[in-house]
């Protein structure tokens, strides 16, 4: 169950609408698919502090969205289903965790203000400096979030 | 007298992807930069936003120097900025 009752999903139009004005900025030079249903599958780099790089199926669903930011999850990319064992580890970052398992959270949680996720399980009341705000606030910033975690200082390589 | 010219800067915003580029004197300083971005972007400064390059380094302490000082420095060379709004969530 999730600390609080989720909210009503927005209404699909509006959220497809919201997620097709945002792609283009929000994934240039990235690789993906848009089932043109509020649900993008990313793949992303992430390069390791010996050099070497790991390749990860991240999905984003954005049934609340804009008015929250989408879920985030990663997939084993050979079944394309959410797998705690494809998750990545991190280490150091002060505002960012990823937890494959996540209590009652049903695909993990990227502990973030830039997913859906950290504001329905685990407790969290964040501040209106860091809380998403869909007036300033697009998808990019949940991309940028990932992508900080994948790289020097703070990817450390596949979870084991 | 040292001659200014005009460099090209690129600046992202991370909270959008939304990216402006524009031409400015290289006697301008970083926080210079930073709010003609700003003007570009059509955004406001909050607080905790951070201007960095696009290798991630965060470049607040070079925000009183002047961008031909950063060239002279080797930062950022390439002159690709972002503008990296405040998150937060559980320590890794």
């Amino acid at each position: 169950m999730p600390d609080r009752p989720l909210p009503a999903p927005t209404d699909p139009i509006t959220a497809s609408s919201a997620v097709r004005e945002h792609l283009t900025k929000a994934l240039a030079g990235r690789r993906y698919e848009y089932d043109d249903d509020r649900t993008i599958l990313l793949w992303l780099q992430a390069a390791r502090p010996t050099g070497e790089t790991d390749e990860y199926l991240v999905r984003l669903r954005f049934l609340h969205y804009p008015d929250w930011p989408p879920s985030v999850t990663f997939l084993n990319p050979s079944t394309r289903l959410y797998d705690a064992t494809h998750w990545p580890a991190i280490s150091g970052n002060p505002n960012n965790a990823f937890y494959p398992k996540y209590g009652d959270a049903p695909e993990g949680m990227m502990c973030n203000t830039t997913s859906f996720e950290y504001y329905f399980w685990g407790g969290h009341t964040p501040t209106s400096t860091i809380h998403w705000n869909k007036n300033c606030h697009t998808f990019a910033a949940t991309i940028a979030e990932l992508a900080d975690n994948l790289r020097k200082p703070f990817y450390q390589g596949r979870q084991t | 007298m040292t001659a200014t010219h005009e460099v090209e800067v690129h600046v992202k915003s991370l909270k959008t992807g939304e990216t402006v580029k524009f031409k400015i004197t290289d006697t301008a300083t970083l926080q210079q930069a930073w709010d003609k971005a700003l003007d570009e972007l059509h955004e406001t400064r909050n607080e905790g936003d951070k201007f960095r390059c696009e290798s991630g380094d965060d470049l607040t302490s070079y925000l009183n120097q002047t961008l031909a000082a950063l060239h002279d420095q080797k930062v950022c060379v390439g002159r690709h900025f972002e503008i990296k709004g405040p998150t937060g969530g559980a320590r890794a």
